[in-house]
């Protein structure tokens, strides 16, 4: 069994446009979308560009890719067998890189839509 | 350095391949339970890697956010780091904590520390007494 990625491409210093691009790996028990991105930097396609510094399991928003549309914490996305999706950056920042987006010192929780500071941890 | 890591090269290595290289290595002759033998081994092993696999290095080459070139110079420092690891596991004769020798399975009675100085590819192995922090003439 097997997942289809279609991943977000983008080097604002040689693409003039976005383009996406298909990644086909084998499916296993348990694979989240982080992990998933990750396999196809090690073993796919060196020049995929994401943020490999992560906690795994929810804490960080370091992982924070959007999925389908939606924005979420991709370590908490367990992939299902046979299925595509479609992984974009997160929205509402610069892009820096294919899924790298430039966080600045603001963070916005995916779930509730409040923007903090990351410096004083306020709400701005 | 990166400028060489980024020249097409046959037989090119990635920096997470020779991490992994260096990873089963340290797994296998300084694992858990270490003796002479497998410590000189594995010396041996790494010293291989750095002359043998560092000049194959080869990454990518990007401008923005180029983890690769980060991987690289992570897996320079690794190998160094993994010979400062040997050489002071060597140099301690006994078992302590986790450092199981099984050539050498006691524990000394007075404790110490092994140190190891790494300047411009020499070492020298030391040992130091251990003293509380107050004692210790210069940290005065
Ligand atoms: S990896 Fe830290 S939140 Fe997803």
């Amino acid at each position: 069994m097997t997942i289809d990625l279609n991943i977000f491409r983008f080097d604002p210093d040689t693409d003039s446009v976005p383009y996406y691009q298909k990644y086909t790996l084998p499916w296993t028990e348990g694979l989240t979308l982080l992990m998933a991105v990750r396999k196809v930097y090690e073993t796919m396609d060196p020049t995929l560009g994401f943020r490999n510094y992560f906690c795994g399991r929810g804490l960080c928003s370091s992982c924070i890719m959007t999925v389908d549309g939606k924005t979420k914490k991709s370590c908490h996305i367990v992939l299902e067998p046979g299925q595509e999706y479609l992984i974009e950056p997160a929205k509402g920042y610069p892009i820096i890189r294919d899924l790298v987006v430039d966080y600045g010192v603001k963070r916005s929780d995916p779930e509730t839509g409040k923007v903090y500071d990351i410096m004083s941890g306020t709400v701005i | 350095m990166i400028a060489s890591w980024k020249q097409e090269k046959p037989n090119a290595l990635r920096p997470i391949a020779l991490k992994a290289k260096l990873q089963s290595a340290m797994d296998q002759f300084v694992g858990l339970e270490r003796d002479g033998e497998s410590l000189l081994a594995g010396l041996a092993k790494v010293r291989e890697l750095r002359a043998e696999e560092l000049p194959k290095l080869f990454v990518v080459s990007h401008r923005r956010y180029c983890y690769e070139v980060q991987e690289a110079y992570e897996v320079r420092g690794m190998l160094d780091l993994a010979e400062l690891v040997i050489l002071s596991a060597l140099s301690r004769k006994e078992t302590r904590g986790h450092h199981f020798r099984v050539d050498y399975p006691q524990t000394d009675a007075v404790p110490y520390h092994t140190t190891v100085q790494w300047e411009k590819g020499k070492h020298t192995l030391g040992v130091m007494p251990v003293t509380k922090i107050d004692q210790r003439e210069d940290v005065k």
